[in-house]
């Protein structure tokens, strides 16, 4: 859950956010990388279960 | 296009009479169970989060401050990461302590009436501009599509309109505390209605409004500002403080508290939401970005909040212009009802019936009491929104009123964090810390709304001075209220003391239960539960309450054990914190069902909750723990399937342990029989156990005790345990064994009746050699008699001479019968093949009754024969004949002088089935329990030898038949006798093939 949440500030909240946010990226983009942050949650929680 | 007003009013009603006709079918069952608590519903119905603020004005968001629009959502998905970790605690913690919300959580934590009526009035205020918010938008919405009607109307008639309804889903009915099915099921409806209208519009934006989406990326080609507008933002703007703020409104925001946790149907289902409930909120984001390029490419002119209804409108698209507005007044609605329903039971449970349970009287009936006043909270709360929307709100965007009451509930965090983290954080930190946030949140974000809408003449522009220059207004309100209310929060923590209730409270929080229940309850039965509780809440509610306790811990009214008392009395004021708050809770039952403190914690509670534990934290065990853990669960399971009965007993009588064996044993329930006194276990065990507990004798053997006819016979053993085993050091007392010894008397008697007839054959293989010599000399010389007078001349004589040979001839024979049987009987022999062979029953019998009226007895009674003729059996006839004889002498011998012996011969499947009965005085139970004893007789002495029925059971036995002897109830007796018509078929060892 730490990792994920690590995984999560990165994506959102550091220095590779403003990167993204200037790097004239197709407008879907930010949406990708949710995507990208709800598929790892949701593969935590089945692999979870799975233990 | 425009749409008239009264069509909005009418499509505005029938959508909410729908929504409570779903509530109504979940309520009533006509949607099944498992659609209703299904993951998927719980996660749709956490949509409420989408209100107005994300079906309106995140496409107003997205404009000013292009993609900080996201954050909202994000910052929920960040948030969402902990729901199966740190959100199934706080679920844990709201289930087990019936905690409803979130004035509720830290009123329980940080104990005391201060703490939730402050956290309820700081709600209340905070989560004000929410409520206008979602008026406004409504009055707005209706205005863009009706370009006429006054928005104030408008408002007021929405307001009326959602107060019925918020009405009839939270406060229908007079079970206040029960979950809301149908409010689930309504609100998760109301998420998908919004989905589905916002998904429609951006549909409609992208290829409707540009043709498609290679046509909407030729127009972004062309429009290049268009995309860096949303990019841009998220460098200069308030991008991670909106996200912070996201994350803290995810599970304090009143509505999402109420609906992730206070109406959680499934615990496990917050698994299922960490990452449905991102996904359902990234669908709702993703036509945001088309919609706003669709407004900006066709020059709508209305504000970018109400594009989804613009760009409709403008498109000539009335149905779809409806379906937006649908859509907007279901998140308005949703958001409104839920908020009204948490935020009532707040202010009942803080506000209201602390200053009035007081006053109330005792035959208040408080259900219809808080019922009520949950409907007038629930009326005002709308009331004051309108107010407020009315007064203070002027021209500021959605976003702006949305975002103070998130800067508001992020006021809790530092609370929460105490909660679940720190266990040294007390009331007067939080208290401190939130007023400190408060007043901070006051003066940098409602003064100037204050100010802005003329409510107040001047004021001090605090946000100014904290703001730095260039800075943003969010960035600097959200850091400086959350910086003074985590200081006050943490030095108050620090400085100040904490309560027993909350160290206790602390503990549950960070830890979880650690301690099994304490002290002994004074009232001493669940009746006078009842009076104590009705005297505070009346009658009905206090009968109520302990009905309901009772049936939650499956005990009854007649329940007198301290420990079960103890459990009742927790419950109790569990599920009274579910209905009043759980300081009222505790203030009603500390007050009306008083403790005595200094008694232990009772041993079984003890047990009980240790084990309870145990259970609980066994997947977070790991290494020694683990392995110690498993030591202990076989140690137990061999305990409890041991096959003899153990009872472990306190120093104070109290059962602690009462294992399988002896639940059969005894036929007491352990549920019945843990935390009792030995001494009051029902009949006759108490007293047995008892008696042998208080007693010197470390065995008992055979101790006998009469269960309807049977008699039972147990063996008691006990030891004393040493009080030496940690926590339950205090515990000593004894371990007592039972031990049912009934089939083992049964087999003892059995060995020694099998060694008597050891005994017994060995005397008669004597008897029968010495009786056998001299029968052979007597039935030579009667042979000799027989050859001598068939030599004599024919007369009379000489027949009566020759019929007296025969028969002493034949009474010879019988009495060597008579050896022959004893020593088979002496050395164990079996029928053999050889020794069957067909005959008439009927002769059989009737050689049998002319022997027998031979004897004295045997004249003076009556002998009467029935059935059996034409019968063949297949049988050593001899023996069949002895057995006959011994029984109709032994029926004979019975009867009275005159009397009848009947004799009934018939077929019985495979079997023979023959009769005897006589009308004697019968055989008195306990001889008819030996008269299949060898020399047990109840004849005078010379009359009996008493092997007469040993050898005929033998006989019979042999034969595979059965001899049984009845009283019969008219008196008298009867044997019947059933021999299989035709012998099984026996191998050399005489075993049946």
């Amino acid at each position: 859950v730490l990792l994920l949440l690590l995984f999560a500030l990165f994506l959102f909240a550091s220095p590779f956010a403003g990167w993204w946010a200037s790097s004239q990226l197709p407008w879907h983009f930010p949406f990708t990388l949710w995507l990208l942050l709800i598929a790892l949650v949701a593969a935590n929680q089945f692999l979870g279960r799975r233990r | 296009v425009t749409l008239e007003l009264w069509e909005l009013f009418l499509a505005a009603l029938a959508y909410l009479a729908a929504l409570f006709l779903v509530a109504y079918s979940a309520e009533r069952g006509s949607i099944p169970a498992r659609i209703v608590a299904h993951p998927l519903t719980y996660t749709l119905s956490l949509g409420v989060y989408a209100t107005s603020w994300s079906y309106y004005g995140s496409v107003g968001l997205a404009q000013s401050g292009g993609y900080n629009f996201l954050t909202i959502y994000i910052g929920v998905t960040i948030a969402f990461i902990f729901a199966p970790t740190l959100g199934q605690r706080v679920l844990q913690i709201t289930r087990d302590y019936q905690l409803s919300s979130l004035a509720d959580l830290f009123a329980f934590r940080y104990r005391g009436q201060a703490t939730g009526s402050l956290v309820t009035l700081f709600m209340l205020f905070g989560v004000m501009p929410y409520i206008a918010l979602q008026i406004r938008a409504v009055a707005e919405s209706i205005r863009t599509i009706t370009q006429e009607a006054p928005p104030e109307i408008i408002a007021l008639v929405f307001c009326i309109t959602l107060t019925v309804f918020a009405i009839l889903f939270g406060a229908r009915h007079i079970t206040p505390r029960d979950k809301h099915e149908g409010l689930v099921a309504a609100i998760a409806f109301e998420s998908a209605v919004k989905l589905i209208a916002l998904l429609s519009v951006g549909a409609f934006a992208v290829w409707g409004v540009f043709g498609g989406l290679d046509e909407l990326d030729a127009w972004l080609q062309v429009r290049p500002e268009a995309l860096d507008a949303l990019y841009r933002p998220v460098i200069e703007g308030p991008w991670v403080t909106l996200l912070f703020l996201a994350f803290c409104a995810a599970f304090l925001l009143p509505r999402q508290f109420h609906m992730t946790f206070t109406e959680n149907l499934a615990p496990n289902a917050l698994g299922t939401a960490s990452w449905v409930f991102p996904i359902y909120l990234l669908l709702l984001n993703l036509p945001i970005v088309p919609i706003l390029w669709a407004g900006q490419h066709l020059g709508v002119t209305t504000s970018a909040d109400f594009y989804p209804l613009g760009i409709a409108l403008q498109h000539g698209h009335g149905a779809l212009a409806l379906l937006t507005f649908i859509g907007g007044i279901s998140a308005a609605s949703a958001m409104v009802i839920v908020t009204t329903l948490a935020l009532g039971s707040m202010c009942l449970n803080h506000l209201v019936l602390p200053a009035s349970l007081v006053s109330s009287h005792a035959q208040t009936d408080l259900y219809r009491w808080i019922l009520w006043g949950k409907r007038i909270v629930i009326a005002a709360i709308i009331a004051a929104g309108y107010a407020f929307y009315r007064l203070v709100v002027r021209d500021e965007g959605l976003v702006e009123l949305g975002l103070i009451s998130f800067v508001a509930i992020a006021q809790l965090l530092p609370g929460l964090v105490g909660l679940l983290f720190w266990p040294r954080a007390n009331r007067v930190g939080f208290l401190a810390g939130l007023m400190g946030g408060a007043l901070a949140w006051f003066g940098m974000l409602i003064v100037p709304l204050l100010v802005n809408a003329k409510v107040l003449s001047e004021g001090v522009e605090v946000s100014g001075l904290l703001t730095s220059e260039g800075g943003n207004i969010w960035t600097a309100a959200t850091f400086w209220s959350l910086a003074a209310n985590s200081l006050l929060f943490v030095a108050g923590s620090l400085l100040g003391e904490r309560s027993a209730e909350e160290v206790e409270a602390a503990e549950i929080c960070t830890q979880g239960d650690l301690k099994p229940l304490s002290g002994e309850v004074t009232e001493t039965s669940p009746t006078q539960f009842q009076r104590q509780l009705s005297e505070v809440m009346g009658a009905k509610a206090g009968k109520a309450e302990v009905v309901r306790a009772l049936d939650e811990l499956q005990l009854d009214l007649h329940e007198e054990r301290p420990a079960e008392l103890r459990r009742l009395r927790e419950r109790i004021e569990r599920n009274l914190s579910g209905l009043l708050g759980p300081v009222l809770a505790q203030l009603i039952v500390d007050n009306r069902l008083r403790l005595r403190h200094k008694s232990q914690v009772a041993m079984a509670e003890s047990i009980r909750f240790m084990e309870e534990r145990l259970e609980d934290s066994r997947t977070q065990l790991r290494g020694a723990v683990r392995a110690l853990d498993d030591l202990r669960r076989y140690h137990r399971d061999v305990l409890h399937e041991l096959p003899i009965g153990v009872c472990s007993v306190s120093g104070g009588g109290e059962i602690l342990i009462w294992n399988s064996a002896v639940r059969l044993l005894c036929g007491i329930d352990s549920r019945q029989a843990l935390g009792r006194n030995l001494a009051r276990l029902p009949s006759p065990w108490g007293k047995l156990l008892a008696d042998f507990a208080a007693s010197d004798d470390l065995h008992r053997v055979k101790e006998q005790l009469r269960f309807g006819e049977r008699l039972y016979s147990f063996n008691l053993h006990k030891a004393e345990i040493a009080a030496s085993v940690g926590e339950l050091q205090e515990a000593g007392g004894l371990v007592i064994l039972v031990e049912d010894r009934t089939e083992l008397d049964t087999l003892e008697a059995e060995l020694s009746h099998a060694a008597r007839l050891a005994s017994i054959g060995r005397f008669a293989a004597g008897v029968a050699h010495e009786i056998g010599n001299p029968l052979t000399g007597i039935d030579s010389i009667v042979q000799n008699m027989q050859y001598d007078v068939q030599n004599l001349p024919d007369c009379d004589e000489r027949h009566e001479l020759l019929q007296a040979a025969r028969d002493v001839r034949q009474q010879g024979q019988r009495i060597g019968t008579i050896v022959k049987s004893l020593l088979a009987f002496s050395h164990g022999e079996t029928l053999g093949a050889h020794d069957c062979e067909p005959f008439a029953v009927s002769d059989c019998i009737d050689e049998a009754v002319r022997l027998v009226g031979l004897s004295n007895t045997g004249k003076q009674v009556q002998i009467d024969v029935s059935g059996g003729a034409g019968m063949i059996l297949t049988a050593d006839r001899q023996r069949i004949l002895q057995v006959l004889v011994n029984l109709l002498s032994n029926a004979c011998d019975a009867s009275p002088p005159g009397g009848h012996v009947e004799v009934h011969c018939g077929r019985d499947g495979e079997y023979l089935s023959l009769q005897i009965s006589d009308r004697g005085c019968g055989i008195p139970e306990e001889q008819r329990q030996r008269i299949f004893e060898p020399f047990f007789t109840t004849k005078k002495v010379g009359e009996g030898t008493g092997l007469g029925l040993p050898l005929a059971h033998s006989i019979i036995e042999d034969h595979d038949g059965q001899l049984t002897v009845y009283n019969r109830a008219d008196g008298g007796t009867r044997v019947i006798v059933r021999l299989p018509l035709t012998p099984p078929q026996k191998n050399a060892r005489g075993e049946i093939a």
